[in-house]
């Protein structure tokens, strides 16, 4: 039986979305709301608006670009209920017998109540160690973390009195590392006042405001982190803020989520670290 | 010269973003460069750094720019197709890959049924599966992967060997079989040299300098890091790759390198070689060489590996007549190897603004055995080195991110490579690691290996440079001067070529050796000058 995992903000059956791009662990379609959905191989990339296909992924990522190369901007994915196939084509890409939909609102919600406020401190230190431990172990410092035009805008930024909703569409990246900081900090934010999609209000409208100044993926996370949301590595860091074993949790956490992307873990990192600077 | 340059609804991954912009701050004559989506804030960005805000005008989120600030026009240029051409590069070799993986053995052998070898490269879990399939189809196997358990290895060679097929690994980065270089290899001329290998950079630094010398490589085996050392395995792949070798009429010489061998193997891969009839050089990494008798040479080091097994391929007689003539050469131009004054002299200088603080040597490897023959060299020399490579616990490094006092360090250690790729593939750990030397005080010299060829990073000399210069400005900040002493490891037909990257490290002041032998022996006679204090 093959069970097909979407994300609960996957727009509802039927639709046709054409092909943006294939990278190394997503296929990028574009959706008529101008945010991207991703179709993925694995269940550690799943976000809000992703599918996951573990099975034949590698054969659908081919067969995707093969479209893409034929077939330019006219090369388009349908999702017809548990199907998604090429379109102009019979060929089903995945058909699933179950489709799982992933919301980790519930689990959010949770960790919110059983947030110990006294334990922030501890858990940045812990996120911190890791970062510096992985940077000490050669991971480079890239984007807003390095030393070029990024990083001295982002100094800027965060001193104008717009911030942090002046990230939205800045920075390197395919998903642009504000955007990635941005939710992070929203994820931190709502751990902290009360669950998913509940705090900085002002923010978040702010932010829904933007949404049209930056990417297609970038648009895509942050209408994931504006409904409580987050991609699931950044679940996984507020989950293990809160769980048990806190200290081996989130350092592992943290290992996993800088896996992401080119910077947009880190990106994340720093914006969720923000948000436990905020707490009283 | 700022230009701007836009390709219009575009995706890319992340990765290969920052790829292209750390490629393009490498570039000669780039002062600074940016590819990135134009979004609102990256095109105000770009305006306040100065580019044109008419030719920023109309772009969405979703439109790529590639910004470059260059010295001329000539660079600008060069860098906006570098750019493109990376981007290029990395989606269709995303395509490529993509194509490739046709979700079966059986699908890829029914695609290309002419294949006689298959190379595993899946997570070690799945490799020794893998590998059974193809030597089941008949085919030789090349396994990269490595986490394949000693029983199964064990298993896979006994059933390669059954039905006449070598099974190269697992573990296994480098080879050259009928002149394609498969994984981390180089490209050589093809001539009578034929290699076996348990180690990959010495496999690479070897076949380099055969090919610098003027001779060839019929055939380079890989046999995995188990093969000869584990008692065990028994040296199965060796030995069978030792006897296609002499089966081979135009494999002339025979060499044999890697780590020192169970000494039952070793009699066993010796009588081989004695029995072969053709000449043969052994080197076995840190043993004492054996005596030398007949055709059979014994090396110290990798460099007089592949001289001696270049004087067998020009018609050296015995292991005596071809030592001879290296006594005769040692020193002279022929083989461009400085001698032991001209090493001593150049240390000696090198060594002569160094401040009373700076005593220790460092040594940043991406090559594992490449280190390994520095360490040996250093421990003879220095009396006592910490690597993270040690095998002797009083001189295994307590933190391998901390240097204290003389140190060799193999940065392709697992410890250094969970989660990230090798320093051969993506050298920027390894440059981060050469600024933090630079500013230790305590730092005398710094020792580095470039190393060239298929599935290296694509400008391993230029992804140091910029360390480099801040490791020299370091010491000279502190009124001291930073050696730095490299060798390189390529040949002038790899895709990076040899003399451009020699080019390069000697502009900012390093001392390119021809052999990573010299360049230890540079190194560590800097350092025991420091340590005695003699250069004052």
């Amino acid at each position: 039986m093959f069970v097909l995992t979407m994300g609960f903000l996957v727009p509802a059956a039927p639709w046709s979305a054409r092909i943006a791009g294939v990278a190394s662990k997503a296929v990028i379609l574009l959706a008529d709301d101008g945010a991207a959905i991703s179709i993925v191989g694995r269940i550690e990339d799943l976000d809000a608006r992703a599918f996951v296909i573990a099975a034949g992924f590698q054969e659908f990522q081919a067969a995707a670009s093969a479209a893409l190369a034929e077939h330019g901007e006219q090369a388009s994915v349908r999702y017809d209920d548990s199907n998604l196939s090429f379109d102009g084509t019979k060929k089903n890409v995945a058909s699933a017998s179950a489709t799982l939909v992933w919301d980790p609102r519930g689990d959010l919600k949770k960790a919110a109540e059983r947030l110990d406020g006294s334990m922030l401190v501890a858990v940045r230190m812990y996120i911190e160690d890791e970062l510096r431990s992985a940077h000490e172990s050669g991971r480079s410092h890239e984007g807003i973390h390095g030393d070029g035009p990024f990083a001295a805008a982002f100094a800027r930024l965060q001193a104008a009195s717009t911030f942090p909703a002046n990230l939205v569409g800045f920075g390197p990246g395919s998903t642009p590392a504000g955007d990635d900081w941005l939710s992070g900090y929203l994820t931190g934010r709502d751990l902290m006042e009360g669950g998913p999609g509940t705090a900085e209000p002002v923010l978040r409208s702010a932010v829904e405001a933007a949404l049209c100044r930056t990417t297609a993926s970038g648009r895509a996370l942050l209408i994931g982190a504006l409904a409580g949301a987050p991609p699931l590595y950044l679940v996984e860091l507020a989950l293990a803020t809160t769980g048990i074993d806190r200290k081996a949790n989130v350092r592992a956490a943290v290992r996993v989520a800088l896996e992401h992307g080119a910077t947009s873990g880190e990106d994340a990192i720093a914006g969720f670290i923000q948000a436990l600077r905020s707490s009283p | 010269m700022k230009r701007i340059t836009v390709k219009r609804g575009s995706y890319y991954d992340s990765v290969f973003l920052m790829l292209a912009t750390r490629g393009l701050k490498g570039l000669s004559g780039v002062r600074n460069a940016i590819v990135a989506m134009a979004t609102p804030m990256n095109v105000d960005l770009l305006t306040d750094m100065g580019f044109s805000p008419a030719e920023l005008d109309g772009l969405g989120p979703n439109d790529l720019v590639v910004a470059v600030d260059a010295e001329n026009e000539v660079a600008a240029e060069s860098a906006v197709k570098e750019a493109f051409d990376s981007l290029t590069r990395k989606k269709t070799e995303a395509a490529a890959s993509g194509v490739a993986k046709v979700g079966s053995f059986g699908a890829a052998l029914a695609l290309v049924p002419e294949s006689n070898i298959a190379l595993v490269s899946v997570p070690g879990a799945y490799a020794a599966r893998e590998a059974r399939k193809a030597l089941e189809a008949g085919l030789h196997v090349m396994v990269f992967s490595d986490n394949v358990s000693l029983e199964e290895e064990i298993a896979l060679k006994k059933f390669a060997v059954s039905k006449g097929l070598l099974l190269m690994g697992p573990d296994c980065g480098t080879a050259i079989i009928n002149g394609k270089p498969l994984c981390f290899a180089n490209v050589v001329r093809r001539g009578p040299i034929g290699v076996v290998a348990a180690s990959g950079t010495g496999l690479q630094e070897t076949t380099c300098l055969i090919d610098r010398y003027g001779s060839g490589i019929r055939q380079a085996i890989g046999t995995g890091g188990r093969d000869m050392k584990n008692a065990a395995v028994g040296g199965m792949t060796s030995l069978l790759a030792i006897e296609a070798l002499v089966a081979d009429p135009e494999t002339k010489v025979i060499l044999v390198i890697g780590k020192p061998p169970a000494p039952e193997v070793a009699a066993k891969v010796v009588a081989a070689l004695r029995a072969s009839g053709k000449p043969a050089v052994v080197h076995f990494l840190g043993a004492k060489p054996g005596r030398d008798e007949g055709q059979l040479a014994y090396a110290t080091d990798l460099e007089e590996a592949a001289l001696l097994a270049t004087l067998f391929a020009e018609g050296a007689q015995s292991a005596d007549s071809a030592k001879a003539r290296l006594r005769e050469d040692s020193g002279n131009d022929r083989y461009n190897r400085p001698n032991k004054l001209a090493i001593e002299t150049l240390a000696a200088a090198e060594a002569r603004n160094l401040t009373k603080d700076q005593r220790f040597l460092r040594g940043l490897y991406t090559g594992g055995t490449l280190a390994d023959e520095a360490l040996f060299m250093a421990h003879d020399m220095l009396g006592g080195v910490r690597s993270n490579n040690q095998t002797d616990p009083t001189w295994m490094m307590a933190d391998p991110l901390v240097s204290i006092e003389n140190v060799v360090i193999d940065l392709g250690d697992d410890y250094f490579t969970a989660g990230k790729p090798h320093p051969m593939i993506d050298p920027a750990a390894r440059a981060e690691r050469i600024a933090k030397e630079g500013s230790d005080p305590s730092t005398a010299v710094i020792l580095i290996d470039v190393v060239l060829g298929y599935g290296s990073h694509a400008d391993p000399a230029g992804a140091c440079v910029d360390a480099i210069r801040a490791a020299k400005a370091s010491a000279k900040a502190r009124g001291g001067y930073m050696p730095v002493i490299a060798s390189v490891t390529g040949t002038a037909g790899d895709p990076q070529g040899y003399a451009g990257q020699a080019a390069l490290l000697e502009a900012e002041g390093v001392i390119v050796m021809p052999s990573n032998y010299r360049a230890a022996l540079v190194a560590v006679e800097i350092a025991r000058i420091a340590s005695k204090g003699q250069y004052r």
